[in-house]
Order: C-alpha cells, then structure tokens, then sequence
C-alpha cells in the first residue's frame, strides 16, 4: 500500500546552504499492516510523511500510496490516505458534526452526513457534536481529529505523533481503534517519540535519523541486529552508532 | 462546482460566527454612516483651506468690478459665471448656488469684499433638495467603498491567514478536492462579505438621507432607483478593494503581519476614494483616468442624474482588471501549498 523508494527532500537553512531533510529513504507498508516510523526530532519522520501525503513534493526518488504515485496522481493519494499530524488543526467555529460533514463532502463522499453520524458514535463525540471545536479540549479535538481523519474510509492511515499532548486514556482509545482498523485492512504508517507505543502497536519499524534509515524490520529483527532486548536500548544503539 | 459551493458555505459559516466580522461587515458601516457624515462636515473645513487657492468666477456690473478681490476672476453681467452681483439701488443682491462648493466660495468672498456702504442681498439661486443631492451625491459614493473595503479587511486576513495560524490548511489541503476550490472558496466568501458590508452600507445611507430630508423638510433629491444604478458600480470598486487586501495578506505569515499589509493595500483604495469626495473633482480633469476615484466620479454623475459617458466603461474596465490580476496574484500565493 505504501512503498517509498530512495526519497529525498532538500530544504535550505537560514544561510540558503541545502539541507537534506530526507535522503535516499526507501521503506514499504503493506496491507493489514502498522509501520512505525521512529527517530529523533529533525529526523526527517515529518517531512517523509508529509510527501507521502501531497503535502511537500519530493526532489527525488519515488513513493506510491495505494498504487499512486504522490507526485501524478496527488488527487487519487489524498483521496486514499487520512492523514493526521500535529498541523491538520480543526476548524475553531464550526461544531465536530460541521467538521466531519465538511471533510466528508471534500473527500466526495455522497454520504456525508450518514458518516459523520456514524463517526460520532464510534468515537463517543456526540455529547460535544453541537459545541464549537475551539471549546473543546485537547483530548476531545484529537478525537474529532482523528474521526476527522477517516471519515471517507481510507485504506492507508497516516498518522504523525498522533498521541503529542493527550492523555493515557484518550490514548488508549487510539491505539484501539488503529489495532481495530489494522484487523480490517488498513495500511497504517505511525510515527511516535513513545518507544511503547511502537512496541505495543507496530508490527514492522523504520528507525530513521539524520534524513536516512538506519534500520528496518520487525522489533524481533532489530533486537538480533543489535543484540538490545528493550526497543529504547535498540533505538539508542542504532541513533548512537550512526552519529558515531 | 460542488465543492466550491461547500468550501464558499464553510468559510461564511466561520467568518459570520466571528464577532470581528460581524462588527466590522455589517454593524459598523450600517450605523457609523450618520458619525462618517459628521466627519466629513469636519474635514470640508479643512478643505477650506485649500479652496483658498481657488479663484470663482463673478459676473459683476463695472462699478463693483474694482471692488473685487484678486481672488475673484470678475467677468461681465451676463457670462457664465459661479455667483452674479446684481446692483439695484444701494442694495446689492448676490445669486449664488450652494449645492456648488465653488459658487458658495465666490459668495463668501464678495460679501466679504462689499461692506459698507452697501446693503447685501443673498439669494441662493438652488433650489433646497439640490443642495441636499449635491452633499450626498459626493458623499454616499465615497462611503460606499470606504466602508466596504474597510469591512473586506478582517475577512481577507481571516480567510488567508487563519488557516496558516490554525493549521487547518493542512487539513484541507489532505482532502481529494482540488486545489482551485479551496483558494476560489475563500475569494468568494470575502467577496460575499464585501457586497454584504457594501448593502449594509446602501442601507445606512439611505436611512441618514432619509432623516436628513425629514428634518430639512426638502425632497432628498437622489431617487433611491439611482442609488440602485450607482450600487454595482460600488460592487465592482468594493471588490476591488478587497481583492488587494487579499493580495496584501497572502503572502505573509501571520494575522498580525496580514492585518498591516491588507490595511496598507486599502488605504491606498480608500484614499484614492476620498479624493473623489473633493468638491472639484470631475472626470475631464485628469481624475477621469484614476481608478477608483474615477468610479467614485462616476457613481456621482450617476446619482445627479448625468451620464458619465465613456468613463463608466474607463472605470469599470480599470478595477476589472486590477480584481482579475489582484485574484490570480492571490490565488498564485495561496497555491504555494508546501508545507515545511
């Protein structure tokens, strides 16, 4: 469903010298599948999930999103994908019911307002439906956000930090409903700081620092790679080594 | 077609559940008009000045012509002339118009040359309501583009801007609709906003004139079918207006950064509007090729009652374009959608 293949960002710095943001990144994720994408902050997780999403267009390399190539067919990507980051904010005056309908109509769907219904439910939304979403907190915005961010039923999710600033039991909720659309098929693509997170929910990572990848597989793979048991001590051993 | 008309209802959902918009687009041009008429009696006194400078005609019989000051241009009885000196006996009798700023200037100005020892006799040849018509006919017109460029301001920022600050850009910018709606959506729902202030406006001015003619007692002399004539002239100027606050807001970064470069923009539109409120404004002199200040001329031709001719066309011509290129120089900003 997603195959990233040796993708590159350049960005320039203050002083207009390039830099590369993501380098040469291939990684893939397949059907009924949670990736985690982890690496420190200015690894290059953003920016990859971000071109992957029709967001930021690549300098070089290749990525496919549900057989579409992000850079041909932006249109069929963004129809494919619900993406969800710490920038996809909610509209401040419109009400969570406004917001799903809206996004649902965006995305073509002819059932706007029968999924949005649907949607409040499944997220327990409706008891704050009619209330405008600059009034709500920041656990019950994240659950707009995300109801927000499948209301057309994508096949792939792409999730960036999702869990920043919520907490345990919204949380929870989270990882429930990403191991429930797992179970139905979905390709899922998740970056997290939370070494827990990914242990918990990811079946494959992609550690990624400095733009590159250092190392990708199962937690089981990479714990023989580098002889660590906890996912931190692994994380540690490959991010330490590549600054080495 | 569709999901531009969903993005365009979206965005006036949000812009008309803001209190700022609310004040600014609707409540303010529709009861601030009667205190911008105040104003305006204030700043034709600071006009005053400049007519200083200004030398009106009088038709004069010889024996007063000496009299006269060298800020009179004195011309024989009989010509055509901004006030007439009639002599009959000791009393003098001067015609004048004050619908005509510069007639009333030439009146001032030979009552202050003849004193003593002659009896001064004022006549103000206009009739009372065209003295009304002349005020609101360079009033009205004006206001009508201040005060719908002024209510443009906020949504434009709000429109370009927010979503930026807010992070909803990404949000919509993930969905499948295309790019075009999003950016026309927002166009469109300033726009709205615009003719909606622009309405509020027509109809504040209709209630002062209105009350001005009640308690005057003379007949308002501009039709209210006239005022409808002038209105979508004022659309086109209005739109005008706020297609360069957009352009001014796009590329910046943040409200506050937004809310200086639209304000700059229309400060430029409401300045070149209120030089069309001067009393000696007209087409034929130059202004008639000035945008902006030349619709405001010919939105005055247009309720006197005159045709403005070809200038109707200069001027509709001229904010057409500067709309369709301020819109596509906006759209192009807004269409720089990478994201860092």
């Amino acid at each position: 469903m997603i195959v990233v293949d040796r993708l590159v960002k350049t960005f320039a710095d203050a002083e207009g010298k390039p830099v590369h943001a993501v380098d040469q990144v291939s990684f893939s994720a397949g059907v009924g599948e949670i990736v985690g994408l982890l690496g420190p902050n200015g690894a290059g997780k953003t920016t990859t999930m971000r071109m992957l999403a029709t967001l930021v267009a690549p300098d070089g390399g290749q990525a496919k999103v549900a057989g579409h190539d992000v850079r041909e067919a932006a249109a069929e990507v963004r129809r494919s994908i619900g993406y969800l980051s710490a920038n996809t904010g909610l509209f401040g005056r419109l009400t969570p019911r406004e917001v799903l309908v809206y996004i649902a109509e965006l995305q073509g769907c002819n059932d706007a307002v029968a999924r949005a219904e649907a949607l409040l439910d499944r997220f327990d939304i409706r008891k704050f439906a009619h209330v405008a979403c600059d009034r709500l907190s920041t656990g019950m915005k994240q659950k707009v956000n995300i109801a927000r961010a499948v209301v057309h039923d994508p096949p792939v999710l792409i999730f960036d930090e999702p869990t920043s600033g919520l907490d345990v039991l919204v949380a929870q909720d989270l990882f429930t409903f990403l191991e429930d659309m797992r179970e139905r098929g979905r390709c899922i693509l998740y970056s997290t700081h939370i070494m827990g997170e990914a242990e918990r929910l990811c079946d494959r990572l992609v550690v990624i620092h400095g733009g590159r990848v250092l190392a990708t597989g199962t937690l089981a793979e990479l714990r023989a790679i580098t002889g660590r048991e906890r996912l931190e001590d692994v994380f540690m051993f490959l991010v330490r080594g590549a600054a080495a | 077609m569709r999901a531009l008309g969903v993005v365009l209802g979206a965005e006036l959902r949000q812009l008309l559940r803001d209190v700022n918009t609310l004040m600014f687009s609707v409540l303010f041009p529709l009861f601030l008009f009667p205190g911008l008429i105040w104003f305006y009696s204030q700043s034709m006194e600071f006009v005053a000045g400049w007519e200083e400078s200004l030398r009106p005609r009088v038709a004069a019989p010889p024996a007063l012509a000496a009299e006269l000051p060298g800020t009179l241009d004195v011309v024989p009885l009989g010509a055509p002339a901004d006030a007439t000196i009639v002599q009959e006996g000791s009393v003098i009798r001067v015609e004048y118009r004050s619908a005509d700023p510069v007639s009333a200037l030439a009146q001032r100005r030979v009552m202050d040359a003849l004193d003593d020892p002659w009896e001064i006799d004022t006549h103000d040849v206009a009739p009372p309501e065209e003295a009304l018509t002349g005020v609101m006919a360079r009033v009205i017109p004006a206001l009508l583009v201040i005060l719908s460029v002024m209510a443009s301001l906020y949504p434009a920022v709000e429109a370009v801007v927010a979503d930026r600050e807010r992070g909803t850009l990404e949000t919509t910018l993930v969905t499948a609709s295309p790019r075009w709606v999003f950016v026309a959506g927002k166009l469109a729902s300033v726009g709205v906003i615009t003719l909606v202030a622009m309405v509020a406006t027509g109809a504040g001015a209709l209630v002062t004139l209105g009350h001005l003619a009640l308690v005057s007692g003379a007949s308002i002399g501009i039709p209210p079918l006239r005022l409808l004539i002038a209105l979508p002239v004022a659309a086109v100027t209005a739109l005008a207006g706020a297609s360069l606050a957009l352009v001014a807001a796009a590329p910046t970064r943040s409200f506050k950064q937004a809310q200086n470069t639209s304000t700059g923009a229309a400060s430029v539109v409401m300045f070149a509007a209120m030089l069309g409120m001067l009393p000696r404004a007209s087409l034929e002199e130059g202004l008639g090729w000035m945008p902006v200040t030349n619709a405001i001329l010919v939105m005055r031709e247009l309720l006197l009652g005159h045709s403005p001719g070809s200038w109707a066309a200069v001027a509709i011509g001229q904010l057409a374009v500067i709309t369709t290129v301020a819109t596509a120089w906006t759209a192009r900003s807004l269409g720089k959608l990478e994201v860092r």
